[in-house]
């Protein structure tokens, strides 16, 4: 199912409802319908956040669906690829992920709480990844300074994918989330 | 204006009047915090009763304030979230660093307010 967002914070709200009704629906009796709701609504904030922030375009487009157990919310625009710096940002990221010689995770982001990587999952496509870091006492200085949005996505979904078409210059950004009936 | 803001016995309660808490607001949020925790109370409560959802740079603003305060020896607690949001601190760990309440009473019976 497409959905398309208007670019503006004003537009979130009604946004949300309209994802929500149609999630509604298509889960409706579904033992875990309430985490998915929730899951579901903040990757939606974070990938709408996104695009007001960083689109060019009025709109970014959604895909959502349920396939097998799973579902789908995909944020599709247009723009130049993301590319995720390290967090010494001496490495860089650069599509497509050929570029990458091995399958080994880079780290974009670490705090106390957190640390956020991303490594190829195919040839054309990203995935990235949050981790638990356990430090008793957190640092709170440096914390959630930077990426907070994808850390958020992250969490929420199951698995993020992010996927890069040149020929249309279109940014995809995937999350998946188990849905347990 | 984000915060309507009362005084107590010993802490200063600053409610969220607005119910979506973005980026379009957290520059506004952020300065406003600034100015509560300059009053100089040792403990802040911040009710979000109010507050239908947060984005992540609602989020970096609410650190920021946490960060100022524990720089002026002050204390921030958070009371009355939405479960959504509550969930949602839990699911990035945010839990571990903001003292969370179920509601003013709650903190200041637990707290010994």
């Amino acid at each position: 199912m497409q959905f398309s967002f208007k670019n503006k914070t004003g537009a979130l709200l009604p946004f949300l409802k309209e994802v929500e009704f149609y999630l509604l629906e298509r889960l409706y009796g579904n033992s875990n319908l309430g985490t998915l709701l929730m899951r579901g609504k903040y990757i939606l904030i974070e990938m709408c956040t996104n695009g007001i922030k960083h689109s060019g375009e009025a709109y970014s487009q959604f895909n959502i669906d349920i396939e097998d157990d799973k579902l789908f919310i995909s944020k599709i625009d247009k723009g130049n690829p993301f590319t995720p710096k390290s967090k010494n940002g001496m490495a860089c990221l650069v599509f497509p992920p050929q570029n990458l010689q091995t399958y080994k995770p880079v780290t974009i982001w670490e705090d106390d709480l957190n640390r956020l990587a991303v490594k190829k999952a195919s040839e054309d496509t990203l995935v990235f990844y949050v981790e638990d870091i356990n430090e008793p006492a957190p640092e709170l200085a440096s914390l959630l300074e930077k990426h907070l949005g994808l850390i958020i996505i992250c969490r929420a979904a199951d698995v993020l994918h992010y996927k890069y078409e040149p020929e249309q210059k279109l940014n995809i950004f995937t999350a998946k989330l188990q849905v347990v009936s | 204006m984000i915060l309507e803001t009362i005084a107590g016995n010993g802490y200063l309660l600053a409610r969220i009047l607005i119910a979506e808490a973005n980026l379009d607001v957290a520059p506004s949020f952020k300065t406003e915090m600034t100015e509560v925790v300059d009053k100089g109370k040792k403990w802040i409560i911040l009710d979000f009763k109010n507050v239908t959802y947060v984005d992540s740079s609602f989020l970096g603003a609410l650190v920021s304030s946490l960060k100022y305060a524990i720089a002026k020896n002050e204390e921030l607690v958070l009371v009355e979230l939405h479960k959504d949001i509550h969930d949602l601190l839990k699911l990035i760990r945010m839990d571990k660093v903001f003292k969370i309440y179920k509601s003013e009473q709650d903190a200041l019976q637990t707290l010994g307010i």
